[in-house]
């Protein structure tokens, strides 16, 4: 019997990914999978595991889960930060982001809201036990496949581990985790930026678009000066393939980036694509940011591709052993008193000494 | 056959036939797509993860790590550019019960009116029809049936619903359709079919596939109650809507 994770609170649009559905376009079944497979790389990389391993998906807001049974071990893939809770009840610990954490039975694990990006991981060591759905465990609602019941996660939810305690390692944490910059997307001009005047097509290059608060894992609403077709043509067209990171230019004027989660055919004339190497970054793009593209060549994608391969190595070869605020080194500052001061948000009336009048306090 | 080819990024390109459309535009694009999947188990295209049909064009996804794009993109066109055989279509026929009482179709007196008919006439008129299946998208199973007759042709509602219940049937322009999934839509809703058109368990995913031929049989909402609940508790197969007939 593997460890036993149950969901205490689902955070927001939580959900189980891997890499992806593919294969069943033909089926109108989105590929679905990571909206930063860069993130859930690093985060099943620190635990060992297999790179695309199903871990869980958070959007600005992570999970709070508890240990039913059994030890695992998490790791936390994104900028936020988590409290532990340890079944004895002692002050939360802090986990730091891009660390892993051994949990036992009864912890609880509160992962805070990211401070930077969008999209976070938790990732598991040895992987969920999960059924694969037309080759992926990745959840699509809306038509009810992968994850848990085919469903984001809900509150109650219990998530089976493959093993039932982790392996005697250190803790690791990332030291030089990815950063999310302001650079501009790298997109390919194409399919359709023949229904776009010259004039239009380099307008959306300079142009620097606002992210709307229209922003989930089917696209990304951008708002900005208006990019019309070409009165020839019109923004109507016979329906052809999408893939996750199509730029569609609706009657609005107003670009739509598709994304992981996005429907397999559509009839707005798509302005360009944002390149594989590129795509990660929309997993992390937060509602009311800016967003620029620019215009690359094919033979500068294949090189921004092996470029990003490199930085993700570069990641991974940061990861460092990480003794860190580890539980020990939590009662040894108890003892010599040395966080007298700091009030537990969690339980107002808890003031660091007084642990034992306080103990039937639980979340 | 002209063709054109569209560059999605780096990881997949669209074949094009610009001068096809409806029913021959969708048989053209099923015909490359076999020869493509000839050609993938023959060993001699590789690096392909996934083969999108829309109703005249088919878009080839790859794994950039893997394939090699320009290859690809030269050997797709080049079988797009040969006279393929159409004959081996499959022509399964399916027979799908639909309920055009009441709540079921709640645009059906909107497109009477606007058809200038009775919803009598409307109802025959949408199901004396046997559309082919173009396309399948927008939801996975979401079948784009062509064509409807002329006299029932409106674009799509100005306002979409928020909330189309899975099941209905709609018309949009020259096509009709069935959402197999609650989801937002603007089609005209005319009746609801209560036959599941997707699940991840069958062999094929998709109850139907493209080139299927469907037509709809009018049922009243007493026996739509029925048929949804032989169909949710397995005791009738969604595959027994398939009607057997002989080629020709």
């Amino acid at each position: 019997m593997g460890a036993v994770l149950k969901i205490l609170s689902p955070g927001v649009f939580s959900s189980l990914q891997d890499r992806g559905r593919l294969g069943f376009g033909a089926y109108g079944v989105p590929r679905s999978g990571a909206a930063d497979p860069v993130g859930l790389r690093i985060g099943n990389y620190l635990l060992g595991n297999d790179a695309f391993e199903t871990a869980i998906e958070f959007r600005f807001l992570g999970p709070k889960i508890l240990i039913e049974s059994g030890s695992v071990r998490l790791a936390l893939a994104g900028d936020a930060t988590a409290d532990l809770l340890l079944s004895e009840n002692e002050e939360p610990v802090k986990i730091s982001p891009w660390q892993t954490v051994r949990l036992n039975e009864g912890d609880i694990l509160s992962v805070m809201p990211l401070t930077k990006g969008a999209t976070g991981y938790l990732a598991l060591e040895g992987g969920f036990d999960l059924e694969h759905v037309l080759g992926s465990c990745s959840t699509y609602a809306r038509a009810g496949l992968g994850g848990v019941n085919g469903k984001n996660l809900q509150q109650g939810d219990c998530l089976s581990a493959r093993l039932d305690h982790p392996r005697e390692m250190i803790e690791k944490i990332v030291k030089h985790p990815p950063t999310y910059g302001e650079a501009p997307l790298r997109v390919l001009l194409g399919p359709q930026d023949d229904y776009f005047s010259d004039e239009t097509c380099a307008a959306f290059e300079v142009e620097s678009y606002r992210v709307s608060s229209d922003v989930d894992r089917m696209g990304i609403r951008l708002e900005g000066a208006a990019l019309a077709p070409l009165p020839e043509k019109g923004s109507d067209l016979v329906s052809d393939g999408l893939v996750p990171g199509a730029i569609q230019i609706p009657g609005s004027g107003q670009p739509i980036v598709l994304f992981v989660d996005c429907q397999t055919i559509g009839g707005y004339p798509k302005i360009a694509t944002v390149i594989t190497a590129d795509l990660h970054h929309l997993g992390q793009v937060v509602p009311g940011s800016s967003i620029r593209f620019r215009i690359v060549t094919p033979d500068e994608a294949t090189a921004a591709l092996t470029e990003r391969e490199q930085l993700v190595q570069q990641i991974e070869n940061s990861v460092v052993d990480h003794f860190g605020e580890g539980f020990l080194d939590l009662k040894a500052l108890y003892q010599s008193n040395l966080i007298a001061g700091v009030v537990n948000a969690k339980s107002s009336g808890h003031f660091p000494g007084h642990l034992e009048e306080n103990s039937h306090e639980t979340d | 056959m002209d063709i054109r080819i569209l560059t999605v990024g780096d990881a997949a390109f669209t074949i094009e036939f610009p001068n096809l459309e409806g029913v021959s535009g969708a048989r053209q694009v099923a015909a490359l797509r076999s020869r493509v999947q000839e050609k993938i188990k023959a060993g001699q295209l590789s690096g392909i993860v996934d083969i999108i049909s829309a109703s005249r064009s088919l878009t080839i996804c790859l794994d950039p790590f893997v394939a090699d794009y320009k290859f690809l993109q030269t050997a797709v066109a080049t079988l797009a550019k040969q006279k393929l055989s159409l004959a081996k279509r499959a022509s399964q026929l399916w027979r799908l019960p639909a309920c055009y009482e009441g709540e079921y179709g709640p645009d059906l007196e909107e497109v009477a009116e606007r058809s200038a008919m009775s919803t009598q006439e409307v109802v025959a008129l949408h199901s004396a029809r046997e559309y082919e299946l173009l396309q399948i998208g927008f939801l996975p199973g979401f079948p784009f049936l062509a064509e409807l007759d002329e006299r029932l042709r409106f674009p799509r509602r100005a306002s979409p619903r928020v909330r189309v219940p899975a099941g209905s049937v709609g018309i949009a322009n020259a096509q009709t359709a069935i959402y197999p999934w609650e989801s937002p839509g603007g089609w005209h809703l005319l009746a609801r079919c209560p036959v599941p058109l997707f699940n991840p368990l069958w062999d094929r995913p998709s109850l139907l596939d493209t080139g299927a031929k469907v037509t709809f049989e009018p049922i009243s909402s007493k026996d739509l109650a029925l048929l949804q609940q032989d169909l949710s508790r397995g005791r009738l197969d969604p595959h027994s809507f398939a009607v057997e007939r002989k080629e020709g």
